[in-house]
């Protein structure tokens, strides 16, 4: 006997004739007219109950047989042409209802995904609004019905997808790992292994945990080894590849308000340089560029999100963080990176040296191990047994060093490498006159032919100066161009004003920036000395190049140059080259409350002053500051400065320091009370004398005699 | 107590079931949001599933009041041998008495215990009316004490654990139903596996009920109550729903047993009402039944196939009404509590023209149809060539929501009270038999409208002859 839960065959008695089909009979027993017609129209499809085709045709055209009623109201409305609607008309009756789709629709009628049909009367129609009576719902039609179930199934799925993403981000973190060195780089995190590309990032995806991590050159250089905490969430894991690029936390601002092109940027809130690990709580913009424009909350002006980066295709960024970490007084933590840099790059004598200065920072034993290490890597290459001599005799191996050089210049009495190392070592007059006579002899040894005017300039010979500049020009222009700035001294120290000019200007137009800064102001100086009167022809072109706001000029460039600057005006560095002119304690004062900025704007005449002041006086933090800003080129020349301002070593005329400095420390020399006042004097004499371009130590002089 | 740990079990189930489903989907935003960082467009969709499904497991109708009014008791003074008999019973079975005894609308018991703040504040005893009537005093023992058996067996205090845990499945899926994402599915899926097992606990509790009964009064005394009433319930129980009850919305009460008795005794049913009497006796078991088959509870008293030979015919007048104050005493208990208001009494002899014929005709008043006491009767044959366009005219302002069939057969049964009140306008008597059709008789003429429009419908009855028969009946004939 055939159970009707729903009674249906009340309503479809044709529906027995139907039950033989068993799909249809099972149907019946379920109670559900639903389900009954999806069994009609399987039944119809599969062409089975041939003989009743018509029954199921008639049937299935008239859904309102299958009506079910109405729980609560379908949801009707729309926002912005986005909702649910009844949609269609089918199964028309005469007393006016039919069968109408209930689908979520855009732009008020393009159906998205139908949710049901309803038997339904419209009441009222309009353009866009109109009501209808509900009486039931019905099934819905085949088209409809598969396709609400293929969105259904597709909704499902990306649900089961999206739970599976987040379960996975749940078990594994991103480690970003960071490779500032100029090389790709191998790593393995726990079980995962990847390749770093130079100066580039990538992202591993490691499960959650504490895991070995291991990083290492194709032909296994180990660069970093370490245990990282994978954690999965929002927190930011980078691994900086030994600490060696610098990575920026940045504020990015969002004005309500268009900001002038020209505002400047906030300072980064962070800069990691040096740090192997970087773990944040959560970045805003981690890794990628911030978004131009982001929505902000009503009655907002300002919305600051934060961005973390490094910059991208900078080919010196492992030097830019070592530069840095210099200024900040670590230059410790440079030292592993830099000598795994000097690693990748065989030994070059820039990284190299870069590292061994970092080493020395830290440990002099290290820096010898690691300096005597390149010039064993390299041994016919002369910058690394430069590097090695230098290190040796700040380790104060001197002696050790003299004889073990001596040995390889009697083995090779031929070679002008062995001979030149050998005399280097020599100071005073006995080095210049041996580097002198092997000049003579090995007339196309650059390095020979460079000391020999390095030796005569220190040792205030001018003309004999100019002589071997010329001599190295004709063999090496590049390294010629190098010792500019001396020869432009030298120059002036003989009164050859326009060649001194004429050099001033073309090593200005071929420098690095820096060096075009230091060009402009010897060529302004120059033209003082020279009594042209200071022309700032070509400061005006590097404040052109710099597109400063209008009434904008480099500043203390300008001061230093000689040239006169309103009293108003303020600028990193000013207030402490104008103080340097009037007041020395007061230089001293403001130099140990200065900023990065401000110190590292100085030139070198101004930084030897404070710094020889600042040693004299016994002022060890302002001393530690201005070391940070030291250039490379007086690293080996601090202690001799140092020892000089504090009379710890005998102003003798074969002090083998830059006239600069040597003019600085001895106007700081002569500010000692315990001088007689004829040596003070004489030292103040000679310190301007020493000045040859009238420049920073002489406009002090006035101030820093008494 | 294995029968209380699995209902409690399956109760927790379901809204372990729910609220993990719920949790699953809610976490998936929320992880998306702590792991990832935003919610993606699948995290919204579950998030919105996750609610959906909380909505569909809200707690109905726990701290409303009950919307059914609790039954009239029998009071002890009104029944005094039916409670000392209740009172033997009890005692015998090492039960305590019932507090409440009342009449159960069918052929059935039951029992059933009233709670007050989770405390069992009433245990309520109920028997069906036709039970009185049918059952021997041991047998309406066997009875008492199997539904005793229950409040011992603490099945009473299971009962609300698996009302409320259908309750709320059938509401959880009662709003997820034909859900666009397959909500539903889990919560059918459990509903299924929740009436298979709770359906499985319910004929243990049978078994041991039944088992106590037998042990108190007999397995002879329990089978044959069981038989009885397994006979009894299904004739019982079509009778009342398709005589009883229409009548009593009426307002008209008839002696339920005199109908009863005619009901049995009738030879010439109609067909729907064979077709339900089939149904329910032939009626394959289910493993969602909640009582065990006839042959299964036969077997476990004892008898096995040999089961006491099955009842030739029921005889609902002996029995125990005795215990009631005889047969009218008892239908004036069944009507003092069972129905409100005060119907009136009216004999099935003289139900046909009292109340049949008058509300045939207030009825077809309201379905266009031609007045039935001026139209002739003749013209039934061209209304009823109109078939499912009759239905549609009739069916007035209500939704279409019929098949052709079904409008053609419901014109039919129009057409059928048209011509019994077409008849009853020309002095046609009406005679009412339980389970029948109503047969109208003038003189030696006797016409059963039903069976008239049916022949003529099918063609069985050749206009004609129906034309010859409408002659007869304008023209006074009685032949």
């Amino acid at each position: 006997m055939l159970q009707d839960p729903s009674e249906i065959l009340n309503r479809v008695p044709e529906l027995e004739s139907l039950a033989g089909e068993p799909s249809i009979r099972r149907a019946i027993e379920a109670g559900d007219p639903f389900k009954i017609y999806r069994a009609l129209f399987w039944t119809r499809l599969l062409g089975r109950l041939a003989s009743q085709r018509d029954t199921l045709s008639t049937l299935l055209r008239n859904r309102r047989l299958f009506a079910k009623p109405i729980k609560g109201s379908p949801w009707l409305g729309t926002l912005n042409g986005v909702g649910a609607t009844l949609l269609g008309e089918s199964e028309r009756d005469p007393d006016g209802t039919h069968v109408a789709t209930h689908a979520v629709v855009i732009f008020f009628v393009v159906p998205l995904l139908p949710l049901g049909a309803y038997l339904v009367r419209k009441e009222h129609s309009g353009v866009l609004r109109s009501s209808w009576r509900i009486f039931a719902r019905v099934p819905m039609g085949p088209v409809p019905w598969l396709w609400s179930r293929l969105v259904a199934l597709g909704a499902v799925a990306s649900v089961l997808f999206g739970a599976f993403a987040a379960v996975h981000s749940a078990r594994y973190g991103d480690v970003r790992v960071v490779n500032a060195f100029d090389a790709p780089i191998g790593i393995t995190v726990g079980d995962q292994k990847a390749t770093v590309p130079a100066l580039g990032d990538v992202v591993v995806s490691a499960r959650v945990g504490r895991h070995p991590a291991r990083a290492a050159t194709p032909d296994g250089i180990e660069v970093d080894t370490l245990e990282l905490e994978v954690t999965s969430g929002k927190r930011v894991l980078v691994w900086n590849l030994a600490g060696a690029m610098p990575v920026l936390l940045l504020d990015v601002v969002y004005s309500a308000v268009k900001s002038p092109a020209d505002e400047p940027r906030p300072p980064p809130r962070a800069v990691y340089c040096g740090q192997r690990l970087i773990q944040l709580p959560s970045v805003d913009y981690a890794f990628r560029a911030p978004d131009k424009s982001v929505s902000m909350p009503s009655g907002s002006g300002r919305l600051v999100k934060s961005y973390l980066d490094y910059e991208r295709g900078a080919k010196e960024a492992l030097h830019g963080c070592f530069f840095y970490l210099v200024r900040k007084g670590r230059e410790a933590d440079a030292a592993p990176f830099l000598e795994i840099a000097a690693r990748i790059a065989r030994w070059d004598p820039e990284t190299a040296a870069a590292a061994v200065h970092a080493r020395l920072s830290d440990s002099v034993a290290q820096a010898l191990r690691l300096a005597k290490e390149v010039r064993d890597a390299r041994p016919n290459d002369l910058e690394a047994h430069r590097l090695y001599q230098a290190t040796a005799e700040q380790a104060g191996r001197g002696g050790e060093l003299f004889d073990e050089y001596r040995k390889r210049a009697e083995a090779e009495p031929g070679s002008a490498d062995a001979q030149y190392l050998y005399a280097r070592l020599f100071h005073g007059n006995q080095g210049r006159t041996l580097i002198d006579s092997l000049a003579a002899r090995f007339p196309d040894h650059v390095y020979l032919l460079r000391a020999s005017f390095h030796d005569r300039f220190r040792g205030r010979d001018w003309k004999g100066a100019h002589e071997a500049w010329e001599r190295l020009r004709a063999r090496s222009d590049a390294a010629a161009t190098e010792m500019a700035d001396e020869e432009i001294r030298t120059l002036v120290a003989i009164g050859k004003f326009a060649d001194a000019l004429k050099l001033a200007g073309g090593t200005f137009e071929k420098g690095s920036p820096l060096v075009r800064s230091m060009m402009a102001q010897r060529f302004a100086r120059i033209a003082a000395v020279a009594g042209l009167g200071a022309s700032d022809v070509l400061i005006a072109r590097l404040e052109a190049e710099a597109h400063l706001r209008a009434g904008e000029k480099l500043w203390l460039l300008r001061q230093q140059s000689g040239f006169k600057v309103p009293k108003e005006v303020d600028a990193p560095g000013l207030a402490l080259v104008r103080a340097l002119g009037k007041d020395p304690a007061a230089a001293i004062r403001l130099a140990g409350s200065a900023s990065e900025i401000d110190l590292g704007a100085l030139d070198r005449g101004t930084w030897a002053l404070l710094y020889c002041e600042a040693a004299r006086t016994g002022n060890a933090e302002v001393e530690r500051s201005l070391l940070r800003f030291a250039r490379a080129s007086v690293w080996g020349e601090l202690e001799a400065m140092r020892k000089l301002a504090r009379l710890e070593r005998a102003a003798s005329p074969d002090i083998d320091l830059d006239p600069e400095a040597l003019s600085a420390a001895l106007l700081v020399r002569s500010r000692n009370p315990s001088l007689a006042a004829p040596e003070r004097k004489t030292l103040i004499d000679e310190a301007r004398r020493l000045d040859l371009l009238r420049g920073q130590i002489t406009n002090a002089i006035p101030a820093w005699k008494t | 107590m294995r029968r209380i740990a699995l209902t409690l079990l399956l109760w927790a189930g379901f809204w372990g079931l729910g609220l993990a489903l719920a949790g699953a989907l809610l976490s998936l935003p929320i992880a998306e949001l702590v792991y990832e960082g935003s919610v993606s467009f699948p995290g919204v969709l579950a998030g919105l599933g996750g609610v959906t499904v909380l909505g569909a497991l809200r707690p109905r109708g726990w701290f409303g009041k009950a919307k059914v009014a609790p039954r009239q008791p029998l009071r002890r003074e009104q029944v005094p041998a039916l409670a000392e008999f209740v009172d033997g019973v009890a005692r015998r079975a090492g039960a305590v008495r019932p507090d409440r005894l009342v009449f159960a609308d069918y052929a059935t018991a039951y029992a059933s215990t009233e709670r007050r703040w989770g405390i069992p504040w009433r245990r309520e005893v109920g028997i069906g009316l036709p039970l009185f009537a049918v059952l021997g005093r041991d047998e309406l023992a066997a009875v008492l004490t199997h539904e005793f058996g229950h409040h011992l067996g603490g099945d009473t205090a299971l009962g609300p654990w698996v009302y409320r845990t259908r309750r709320s499945l059938g509401g959880a899926l009662f709003t997820l139903d034909e859900s666009s994402f397959f909500l539903d599915l889990p919560f059918r899926a459990y509903g299924e596996m929740f009436l298979r097992v709770s359906a499985h606990i319910s004929r243990e509790q049978e078994r041991a009920a039944d088992r106590r009964a037998a042990d108190a009064f007999g397995a002879g005394a329990m089978a044959g109550a069981l038989l009885k009433t397994y006979r009894l319930a299904p004739l019982w129980d079509v009778y009342f729903e398709a005589e009883v009850v229409p009548l009593l919305q009426r307002g008209i009460r008839v002696p339920l047993l005199d109908g009863f008795r005619r009901f049995l005794a009738e030879p010439e049913r109609r067909t729907e009402v064979t077709r339900r009497i089939h149904e329910a006796l032939h009626r394959e078991p289910s493993p969602w039944d909640s009582h065990p088959s006839l042959e299964k509870r036969l077997e476990e008293l004892g008898f096995g196939k040999a089961a006491p030979a099955a009842l030739e015919r029921l005889d609902p007048g002996g029995g125990c009404l005795d215990l009631l104050g005889g047969e009218g005493a008892a239908e004036d208990a069944w009507y003092g509590v069972a129905v409100s208001g005060s119907p009136t009494p009216m004999s099935w002899d003289e139900l046909g023209d009292k109340a049949i014929l008058p509300a045939l005709s207030g009825a077809l008043t309201g379905a266009r149809l031609p007045d039935p006491s001026t139209t002739p009767i003749a013209s039934l044959p061209r209304m009823l060539s109109s078939g499912a366009a009759l239905w549609d005219r009739a069916r007035a302002d209500a939704v279409d929501v019929f098949s052709p069939e079904a409008k053609r057969q419901r014109a039919r049964r129009l057409l059928t009270d048209w011509l019994a009140a077409s008849l009853g306008a020309r002095g046609f008597q009406a005679q009412v038999r339980p389970g029948a059709h109503l047969r109208l008789r003038r003189g030696a003429l006797t016409v059963e409208p039903a069976d008239l429009v049916e022949r003529l419908a099918a063609g069985t009855l050749a206009e004609v002859d129906y034309l010859a028969f409408c002659e007869a009946v304008e023209g006074g004939g009685e032949s």
